[in-house]
């Protein structure tokens, strides 16, 4: 089984070409990366592999990632000079080819970011295909990202009911956790919680979470927008 | 299917040509039950949602003038052109003439703006992005149908599209060309078929027809692009899923039932090897041409696709880590 898109994502998205996988979906995987990262990276390295390193550059896929490090939409037809963009944005783009081995994905990308306020983000994700994407690891943390509910990240201290807070907080502004994950680095160690969630989490509410002693980081992911293109 | 909190239906992972039908007859027609369970999954009103559809429809209209208006040349400058080239030569008469003509000219015309990384949209995927637009624009001209009934279209084909992906990926890199264009050419025979009067049991038939046609198409892109033989496939897409809504009209029915159809597709793509899995190593993108296309492509630089562009596509911008 490879899940089930809307009907929407199958007639869909609107999108610049010329390909699903290597053009929007790699938009689309890189914008997901600005969203955990919370903000414009600075620096951005990207490491491409098996089909992205091949065939990546025919196919605009660096222009795409640029793009979505710089926040745009998949119909933006401003994506093929992406790579100027970045340079009046100061954005320093580099791209390297890796090799992660015949188990990962073929449409694999390893990024490496860092705001100009020198925060940082490490992240795996692939472009599944038709413009579908998946981003796999969070800064150490396995996790499941596709972007298409709004999503909320929490790193948190491996304790005991912090994971229950978060629910109740979410309750408390009446926000239905569709999804939820939690994965750890060790016991008692650092925990992240992902929860998927029916609205977008209100700005108040993620700024008073952030500012819980026991919250390392935390990221608000935007869902892609049902019409393919913005959040 | 499988009843929500509200009652409504929600698709669920088993989501069958079989189901489709019965869903169809309880909603009044294929249409409908798409844009029903859509509403369930996404929360969105129907009327939002032929909205959205609508602005799809206008994308790929746009792209379908562009490419027969001129010639449209693509990003590395390997293809283009060709829609235009067919439009002016059937101005003069053609062998086959009138609708079918016309729907190959739209289908090679948005192929080519997406290669000219032009907007398109992705049906179901941006290689395959000619079939389900070539297709329908053409039927509706034919027909003298409105943009509601092309709308109506676009669901079929995505309903189609969701039930086919239920088994299988639509990407070439795991399903080979048969899950990018076989998939575009089933989705565009059913709503082609719906479109003509066709009820859900030929529209999926129609699907089923258009997918035996093209069972087993391998995903073999030259230098690893969607340009050859992406473009001209997305031509011959058109040409099955019309031949295959026209049989369906006429009560001819798929001796494979749909669902099966679907099976043999993945178990195929499922079996194919990489090398002929959007790698660009295989098939067409292995013959002498195919080769001397992607070494002048790296030679070229930016645009390389080859190994040896990896790590010496260093251009503009880029700077090496």
């Amino acid at each position: 089984m490879s899940g089930q898109d809307g009907i929407l994502e199958i007639i869909g998205p609107v999108m610049v070409g010329p390909s699903s996988s290597h053009t929007a979906g790699a938009l689309r995987l890189a914008r997901l990366a600005r969203a955990v990262l919370g903000g414009q990276p600075q620096q951005a390295t990207l490491g491409l592999h098996g089909s992205f390193a091949k065939t990546g550059a025919g196919h605009g896929t660096k222009l795409a990632l640029t793009a979505g490090l710089l926040g745009m939409a998949v119909d933006d037809v401003r994506l093929a000079k992406a790579d100027e963009l970045a340079v009046a944005a100061g954005v320093d783009v580099c791209f390297e080819a890796v090799d992660l081995g015949v188990g990962a994905h073929p449409n694999t990308v390893v990024f490496d970011l860092r705001t100009a306020d020198g925060h940082q983000a490490h992240l795996v994700g692939a472009s599944l295909g038709g413009g579908s994407v998946q981003m796999t690891e969070v800064n150490g943390f396995a996790v499941n990202l596709n972007g298409l509910l709004d999503t909320m990240l929490f790193a948190h201290a491996d304790w005991p009911g912090v994971v229950a807070r978060l629910a109740s907080a979410m309750a408390l502004f009446d926000l239905n956790i569709a999804a939820m994950q939690v994965s750890r680095k060790g016991k008692g160690g650092q925990a992240l919680t992902v929860l998927e969630l029916d609205h977008p989490c209100p700005e108040v509410l993620c700024t008073a979470i952030a500012a819980s002693p026991q919250i390392l980081w935390s990221a608000k992911v935007a869902r892609i927008d049902a019409a393919g293109a913005d959040q | 299917m499988s009843e929500s909190v509200d009652g409504s239906l929600l698709p669920d992972k088993d989501l069958t040509f079989a189901k489709v039908v019965v869903l169809a007859q309880h909603a009044g027609g294929l249409a409908l039950a798409a844009r029903e369970m859509e509403s369930a999954s996404t929360g969105l009103p129907v009327g939002e949602l032929d909205r959205l559809m609508a602005g799809r429809l206008a994308v790929m209209r746009e792209a379908a003038e562009r490419g027969c208006a001129g010639p449209v040349i693509s990003r590395t400058g390997t293809t283009g052109g060709d829609a235009f080239r067919l439009c002016v030569a059937t101005g003069r008469g053609g062998i086959l003439g009138g609708p079918l003509t016309r729907a190959v000219a739209r289908a090679l015309a948005i192929a080519e703006v997406n290669a000219a990384m032009g907007r398109i949209v992705a049906a179901p995927t941006a290689g395959s992005c000619g079939i389900v637009p070539g297709v329908l624009l053409t039927v509706a001209e034919q027909c003298g149908l409105g943009d509601d009934k092309i709308v109506e279209g676009l669901w079929v084909a995505g309903l189609v599209g969701q039930v086919i992906q239920g088994r299988i990926a639509l990407s070439g890199a795991q399903g080979g060309c048969q899950a990018e264009c076989g998939a575009a050419a089933a989705m565009a025979a059913a709503a082609a078929c719906h479109l003509a009067g066709g009820d859900a049991q030929a529209s999926t038939h129609a699907a089923a027809i258009a997918l035996k046609n093209l069972l087993g198409l391998v995903c073999d892109p030259v230098a690893g692009l969607v340009e050859v033989p992406c473009i001209k496939r997305n031509a011959g897409g058109v040409a099955i899923a019309l031949a295959a809504a026209e049989m369906a009209l006429a009560g001819i029915r798929s001796v494979i039932p749909p669902d099966e159809v679907v099976m043999a597709m993945a178990e195929i793509g499922h079996g194919l090897p990489l090398a002929l899995r959007e790698t660009g190593e295989g098939g067409l993108a292995a013959t002498p041409t195919g080769r001397a296309i992607a070494a002048a492509l790296a030679e070229d630089g930016d645009l390389g696709a080859s190994d040896a562009s990896v790590s010496g596509s260093v251009t503009g911008s880029e700077r090496k880590c």
